[in-house]
């Protein structure tokens, strides 16, 4: 346990300092025989739940029950392995379409997994006003270390690793455009089912409904 | 030089250490009461039922202090004795001076929360202030934990929660002190250095509830780059020229620099919303700030006489607009 830990430890350095040298070591070997596949998922699970915590605030606007937060994370955890999961499929397309490139998807999603690293600072988002600055840092940090990850898992040189990841966030973003609708049916039954809550609601429009309950309750006074 | 860094580095890790936990902390607060887990009254708590007066204000100036306030029923006597100087001076309007401006539910460092006897005793020692190096760090602690908050309300994410509480607390407090909704009165948001960035950031929802305009008046206020600029009828900041701590809000908030001329901060410049007031050499805190009894002007005037008479000139010229606006709606 402790050698495996070590060994997060010091992967998690090699990739936050961009260390081509142990980073390539690790992806050398396709995802079945990696010995280092456990190593850099637990490194995507610390930067998921670090991230997740530092987005938290959702559950306190929308007034989810501390009972049902454990089930709430746990949902939000799976939608941030198949948001890994679709950036590693579009930048494999994208490698396949432009580069005709052999590697399998399975050594890609592992090279955006560790991309994600980064993240394990995901939970100073929380922090108030700074975090939202962060957050963009960390977003910045982390698809450089993906650029270099996909140079190095598809023997690219750096522009075509730019091309892909690009291209992959560009057909993510026409995606989400295309499947609005159904995404946010399937985001509100999900946060139903785990949260317990309303449908999310947006914030200015809970605001609003409050602020007219106030004024009903102000104008009940007695005039004298 | 490396011996310099290596005595600094241990003070400034553990400087950061206690900054990023309070700060982390910070929001916790507003988004419980939000939640509803916290012991305070919910969001949706019905404002108290009280009488309507007879005796009604011509205007309301609601003040909410500066980073160092802990409790507004304990204010430092200088502060204390320029707030009855503007409540004489203005003698036709009520100064509202209970509402703890750093916190979602008008909850006081010294009220019902876990840290409060902690606070009380900084509290106590904050009027011998100066006397020992313990007095100095404990106003430190206040003055983190409110910074911290202003931080919170300048958040888009957490911002919105946090001045809705504070501006609930300043209708609840203008009702107490007699205000009756739709009344015609004026409601001025008095705020100084960091109360500032509160004011701003409530004044959209004070007017929401109150369905009235709301003026901001900022004593050396700092202000970040707050949407809720957008929705005062008029920010008036009074600004020394000794005073150098209200340009924080300019160099730490990226929405007042020209690059983002889209910023709601530089649309309300451009849409003449700020209107900013030299009140000669003054200073933000300390002798010779703006509640000054003991500094003079070069004209002879006390620094405090003439922030009052400033004061009470701008609340005069709001109440004469919010009677046109009111004229004109018949």
């Amino acid at each position: 346990m402790g050698a495996f830990i070590a060994q997060v430890w010091q992967l998690l350095v090699g990739a936050l300092t961009f260390d081509a040298a142990q980073l390539g070591a690790a992806l050398a070997a396709p995802l079945q025989t990696n010995p280092y596949t456990a190593v850099i998922l637990t490194i995507a699970l610390l930067a998921g739940i670090s991230e997740l915590l530092g987005d938290s605030v959702v559950w306190f606007v929308n007034r989810v029950r501390p009972t049902r937060l454990v089930v709430s994370l746990a949902l939000e955890g799976v939608l941030v392995v198949v948001k890994l999961f679709f950036w590693a499929f579009t930048i494999w397309l994208v490698a396949r379409a432009l580069y005709a490139t052999e590697r399998a998807l399975g050594d890609i999603f592992l090279a955006v997994c560790l991309g994600s690293a980064p993240f394990v600072f995901g939970v100073f988002i929380f922090l108030p006003y700074l975090g939202q600055g962060l957050r963009w840092l960390l977003s910045v940090y982390s698809w450089l270390l993906t650029v270099l990850l996909v140079a190095l898992e598809l023997q690219f040189g750096v522009v075509p690793a730019i091309v892909c990841t690009l291209g992959g966030w560009l057909l993510i973003q026409i995606a989400s455009a295309v499947l609005t609708r159904p995404r946010e049916l399937f985001q509100d039954w999900a946060w139903r089912k785990t949260t317990g809550a309303p449908p999310l609601v947006a914030f200015d429009a809970q605001l609003e409904e409050l602020t007219r309950r106030l004024q009903g309750d102000a104008r009940a006074q007695p005039k004298t | 030089m490396s011996e310099f860094w290596n005595l600094l580095w241990l003070p400034l890790c553990i400087g950061g250490a206690v900054f990023v936990l309070v700060a982390a902390l910070a929001p916790l607060e507003a988004l419980t009461w939000w939640a509803g887990w916290s012991s305070q009254p919910a969001p949706d708590t019905p404002l108290p039922t009280v009488s309507a007066r007879a005796d009604l204000a011509s205007a309301y100036v609601v003040y909410l202090s500066g980073v160092a306030a802990i409790d507004p029923s304990g204010m430092h006597p200088k502060e204390k004795a320029f707030l009855d100087g503007l409540e004489t001076a203005m003698s036709d309007t009520t100064v509202v001076r209970d509402v703890f401006a750093y916190s979602a539910t008008n909850n006081s460092l010294t009220g019902e929360r876990a840290l409060s006897r902690m606070w009380q005793r900084i509290n106590a020692l904050s009027v011998k202030r100066g006397k020992r190096i313990t007095d100095w760090a404990g106003l430190g602690l206040v003055i983190l934990r409110n910074l911290t908050q202003i931080l919170v309300s300048a958040d888009s994410r957490y911002g919105p929660i946090f001045s809705f509480g504070v501006a609930k607390g300043i209708a609840e407090r203008l009702q107490y002190h007699g205000y009756v909704f739709g009344a015609r009165a004026p409601v001025i948001l008095l705020g100084y250095s960091g109360g500032g960035q509160v004011a701003v950031g409530s004044a959209p929802y004070v007017a929401q509830i109150l369905r009235r305009p709301v003026w901001v008046i900022g004593i050396g206020g700092v202000y970040s780059d707050d949407k809720g600029i957008l929705f005062v009828e008029h920010l008036y900041q009074l600004t020394g020229t000794r005073d150098y701590t209200w340009r924080l809000g300019d160099i730490c908030f990226p929405g007042h620099w020209r690059i983002f001329p889209h910023s709601a901060w530089n649309r309300a410049r451009r849409q003449g919303l700020v209107s900013f007031i030299n009140m000669g050499p003054m200073k933000h805190t300390l002798k010779g700030d703006y509640f000054s009894r003991s500094a003079k002007l070069p004209d002879g005037q006390t620094h405090a006489a003439k922030t009052i008479a400033t004061i009470a000139e701008l609340v005069a010229h709001a109440q004469t607009q919010a009677q046109v606006a009111s004229d004109a709606k018949g």
